[in-house]
This record gives C-alpha cells, structure tokens and sequence, in this order.
C-alpha cells in the first residue's frame, strides 16, 4: 500500500513537471516572437528619427543663404537666393581661412543648367559647376536646395538658377 | 503500453498547437510585411526644391527686351493670361520645359534609383462665395508612383485665389 501511493505522488508530480514543460516552453516561444516584433517596430522608428534629424539639419544648413557671405541683398523677398558672385569672391580670400568653424567641406553646386567644367576658376566663372570654398579630409555631408543668382550682363538683368549649398561636418567620416 | 501511447498523444497535440501558432503568425508576418503601410511624408528637402526651383529665370520673356520672367512669375502668366513669350513658345509651354529640366538633372527615379518616381502637379485655387474651386495648371510625371512618397507644397500668390505647386517623391 506503502509503495503504491508513492508511485502515485511521483505520477502527479510528473504531471506537474510535464505542464510546466509546456508553459514554460510557451512563454519562451511567444517571448521571441515579441521579441522579433518590438525589434522590427523599433527599426523603423529608428528610420524616422533619422530622418527627422536628417531633415532638421538640412534645415540648418539652408540657412547658410541668409548669412551675409552668401546672401542675395537685391531681392528682399529671397530667402534662397545665393549670391554667386560674391561667394566666388571668397573663394581664395586667406582672411576667409578658418572662419567657418568645425566645417570640412563648403561649396556650391549648380543643378540646373550644368556645364562641361566643374570646379570655377576665374577662366571658367560663371560657365562652371562647382565653386568650391573649404575642403579638408574627413567629413559626413549635407545639402540643401538654393537659387544662385547673380546679375548676366548678356541679357542685362539678374538671372538665377537652381543650385545647392554642401556642408561637410568634422569628426564623422563618410557622406550622407 | 497505454501510458507510452498517451504520452505520445499528448506530445502530438502540443507540436500540433505549435504548428499551428507557427503557421498563424507566418501567416500575419508575411500579410504585413508584403503589404508595408502607405507612407505620405512631409519632405523638407522638397520644400527647398519648390522654393528655390520658382526663382529659376526661364527662357520666355514676354516682349522683346523684356526681362526674363522666373518660374513663378511664368506659371503665374500661364494660369492668368496664358500669354505667348517673345521667342514664340507659350507661357506655359514654357514653363513646363524649364520645370522639367530642373526635374531631370535634380531627381534620378527608376527601378534602380531610391526614388521610383515623381509627380509635380500646379493648381490654381481660389475660394469664390464659400466654395473652393480649383483649375489644373501644370502636371508631370515620372517613373512610378505608389501610396508611399515624400511631399511637400509651395504657394504662389496669384489674386484672388493662389497656385499651388506639389510635389511627390515616389519611394
């Protein structure tokens, strides 16, 4: 009699373990599949997020425009308007040197009409692409849209044209 | 022996659940992921593109010797008196082709590019006695375009009402 109850407690407690086997093994199962879903979730978050500072500091750098290096002064209502002639100015000016702190890379690029010679040289302005005004290794880049302008003595009037001003920042390496 | 199939069958309707959650959650998985939810983003790369593309001087000036108009002041010309420029091509005409220059040597879109496609459309919409009415100016299109884009608008004052020019850049 002895011996039959106790084989029947280690039955029970066989039963016991066996359930526990199986919820524990269920919590484990739908633990990873939440696991999976949050780290999907959250990559995309992180996706936005990265994009929202990305955006924010495009914003930033479209304002380099307004400043008084860059700004096109003959339209008051301009606020992307870039005055192309005057940033050619700076381009080999040494008191310019150093003035733009923590930038590694600042230049204009014009989109729209392109032309065969890239970077501008006193031979090739306005009929170029490029204008070119800091350029130091190591840098993650930015650029936002502007209008360059400047005044065309061919049609005697001020003519813009789609462009964009590229900020290099220091200390991240790789370009956006 | 009847303890050893017992055993068996419980084992059976525990792979049996498993399967079937496995398959329920495959199921729900690959239903979301196939079909990813429409993304309309507000771009403010987009923006500066609209802003900076409408001070883009074109080609049309309306007479001889006349100045030549900016995109924005072309597009207006377009919606309001629809006015051939001095070299013949019509305002819009002309605005069209300059807007789709910028487009092309601005935005890559294909298969093999990140943005698939866009749309720029320009409407003009004026809100006459409480009700809004709105008259297509301008459309161009390029590659495909889904329900998942980066967009943004820019206004130009065109008394009474205003032209609106949107952009989409297709994902």
């Amino acid at each position: 009699m002895e011996i039959l109850q106790s084989v029947r407690y280690s039955k029970g407690q066989f039963k016991i373990q066996q359930m526990v086997f199986v919820l524990v093994a269920t919590m484990i199962f739908f633990g990873i599949v939440a696991v999976f879903y949050v780290s999907i979730r959250l990559g995309s978050i992180k996706g936005d997020v990265q994009d929202e500072r990305q955006e924010a500091v495009i914003a930033q750098v479209r304002k380099m425009s307004g400043t008084p290096e860059f700004i096109w002064s003959a339209w008051e209502d301009c606020a992307s308007c870039v005055d192309i002639d005057k940033v050619f100015l700076l381009k080999n000016r040494t008191s310019y040197q150093g003035f733009w702190k923590d930038v590694a890379l600042l230049k204009l690029v014009r989109v729209y009409p392109r032309y065969q010679t890239s970077e501008c040289t006193t031979v090739s302005y306005p009929r170029c692409n490029e204008i070119t005004l800091i350029e130091k290794p190591g840098y993650q880049s930015y650029e936002a849209f502007v209008s360059l302008c400047r005044y065309d003595g061919a049609i005697e009037q001020s003519r813009c044209e789609l462009g964009k001003v590229v900020i290099g920042f220091e200390g991240v390496e790789g370009a956006a | 022996m009847q303890h050893k199939r017992r055993a068996q069958e419980e084992i059976v309707g525990f792979v049996l659940i498993v399967v079937l959650v496995v398959i329920v959650l495959v199921i729900f998985l690959g239903i979301s992921l196939r079909n990813p939810k429409p993304q309309q983003r507000e771009s403010e790369i987009i923006y500066q593109f609209l802003e900076s593309s409408m001070e883009q001087t074109t080609n049309c000036s309306l007479s001889e010797g006349a100045s030549y108009l900016p995109l924005d002041d072309a597009l207006r010309e377009c919606h309001e008196t629809g006015s051939s420029c001095a070299d013949g091509m019509s305002s819009c005409d002309s605005s069209e082709d300059t807007l789709k220059k910028i487009l092309n040597n601005s935005f890559a879109v294909g298969p093999a590019y990140p943005y698939k496609g866009y749309d720029i459309s320009a409407v003009y919409v004026v809100n006459a006695s409480g009700q809004q009415q709105v008259e297509p100016v301008l459309n161009i299109t390029a590659g495909n375009c889904s329900n998942s884009y980066s967009g943004n608008s820019y206004w130009i004052p065109s008394f009474p009402g205003s032209i609106i020019v949107s952009a989409k850049l297709c994902g």
